[in-house]
């Protein structure tokens, strides 16, 4: 092993975490490199830090408690929201009314008021409805054209942003909604950032190749946060497929699922923000914490 | 043990201690002062070489001299403000060393553990949760089956990322 390899056990050297051969490569790289044996040298104050039972015992505590969630914000509260509404409409009676009877603008405005709503809104369907992505077209031709994984052919459509359940829940208004009504709310740059937030775990990205015999390879792209499962569902139940997972230069991570799936069986995608405890029970159909997909038959 | 054996241990030893020691210096040099360097390494090896002879093995060596340096270093710093002379005192004032740690390295301590924990709630989901196996005491082969990762070497990969970003969250250094 390198000192280049031997520093990726440096981690587990502060926590006690390496295993007698580990050490002994640490230590025999550190007295070959300097920089590695500054290193461990420095992480010495961890490892006195955390040798205190106490101390480790408050830190498991603290990671023990979920993720702290950033709370919804009190300008995306409903109650708050309807206030705004209120207080909105009754300016804009306020006003039509001291500024005393204008029929004639009044009903110049009315209309394209109410065109400007829809179109304002407009941008979030479609940009799940009319995917402009060609991929994903072609993802669900792919679908249409061999309902069954023993009669479909090879097919590795290139990796690309896919249509996930997560997106289409309802969604927090998007940048360029939240743009469209600035003049009205000058806070909803805000909530256009909050938006970014909450995707901060990017769906993955797939390629799947199906065998006439049955036998599928699953190639998944993700990370660098989450969980990630693949879950068979046929006549025999529900079984949780092994990957062979491999990190990648760019933070993300690969993991590759094989296996032989029967006729009207199903293969469904998950990533969790959080680790399951029972992968094999995960829902098929009521929400989770995350991302879900069902890979095959592709969902239409 | 018979001759042949213990002569190779001893050799084993001492090829050890050559590589600590000049390790130690170059270590002590950049961190602290560059004369104090080689009297500094020297310490170390006595204590080694005093309170430790019975061991020969590298890797019950290496991370005892870590220690010892740590405390050696300490004590070169409280020994250099002693030294300064805004600071001099009669050494009947000083206090007798104890074992109890001091209100000062509890407090350090403390403001340590604040800054870590601190810097914990910022990472991200799978280095906590990497971090929570291991200060559980799971292995990294263990934490590879748990995480359901394919390969040791990811695990490896995953850690060695989420320490650094650890470290950039602390400001670059474990102690404050």
């Amino acid at each position: 092993m390198t000192p280049r390899e031997a520093e990726q056990l440096l981690g587990g050297y502060a926590t006690g975490t390496l295993s007698d051969e580990e050490r002994k490569v640490l230590f025999a790289a550190a007295l070959e490199d300097q920089t590695l044996f500054d290193a461990l040298a420095d992480e010495e104050a961890l490892r006195d830090l955390l040798a205190d039972a106490g101390t480790r015992m408050r830190l498991l505590a603290l990671l023990e408690e979920p993720a702290r969630k950033p709370a919804v914000p009190f300008w995306r509260r409903p109650a708050s929201l309807g206030l705004a509404a209120s207080i909105l409409a009754a300016v804009g009676v306020g006003l039509v009314l001291r500024h005393g009877p204008a029929p004639e603008a009044s009903d110049v405005h009315a209309p394209a008021l109410s065109e400007e709503q829809p179109k304002a809104a407009a941008p979030p369907q479609n940009a799940v409805e009319t995917p402009q992505s060609p991929v994903i077209e072609k993802k669900r031709s792919f679908a249409r054209s061999s309902p069954r994984l023993d009669q479909a052919p090879a097919v590795t459509p290139p990796p690309a942003p896919i249509v996930s359940e997560a997106k289409r829940a309802p969604e927090p208004p998007s940048a360029e909604a939240g743009a469209s009504v600035a003049g009205a709310f000058a806070f909803a740059p805000k909530m256009a950032l909050d938006a970014r937030k909450e995707a901060a775990m990017p769906p993955p990205v797939w390629s799947l190749e199906a065998a006439p015999a049955g036998t599928f390879r699953l190639k998944v792209r993700w990370g660098p946060e989450g969980h990630l499962y693949l879950l068979r569902r046929d006549a025999s139940g529900v079984s949780v497929i092994a990957s062979n997972t491999s990190a990648l230069q760019d933070g993300k991570t690969e993991s590759v699922f094989t296996g032989t799936l029967e006729a009207g069986g199903a293969l469904d995608l998950y990533l969790l923000h959080e680790a399951s405890k029972a992968p094999d029970s995960l829902p098929a159909e009521s929400p989770i914490q995350g991302f879900r997909h069902r890979v095959w038959p592709e969902e239409k | 043990m018979d001759l042949p054996s213990q002569t190779a241990s001893t050799t084993a030893r001492a090829a050890v201690l050559l590589a600590l020691r000049e390790r130690i210096v170059a270590f002590a040099a950049s961190r602290y002062a560059r004369e104090s360097a080689e009297d500094l390494a020297q310490e170390v090896l006595v204590v080694l070489h005093e309170k430790y002879g019975h061991l020969d093995r590298m890797e019950d060596l290496v991370p005892l001299a870590f220690q010892i340096l740590r405390f050696k270093l300490a004590a070169a710093r409280r020994k250099a403000f002693r030294h300064g002379e805004h600071s001099q005192v009669a050494p009947e004032d000083l206090p007798l060393a104890s074992d109890e740690p001091t209100p000062e390295s509890a407090y350090e301590k403390r403001q340590q553990l604040e800054r870590l924990s601190g810097a914990l709630a910022r990472l991200g989901d799978r280095c906590r949760e990497i971090f929570r196996l291991k200060l559980q005491g799971k292995a990294f082969a263990e934490i590879q089956v748990i995480m359901g990762a394919g390969n040791l070497n990811t695990i490896y990969t995953w850690d060695h990322r989420c320490r650094k970003q650890l470290l950039e969250e602390m400001g670059g250094r474990w102690e404050p």
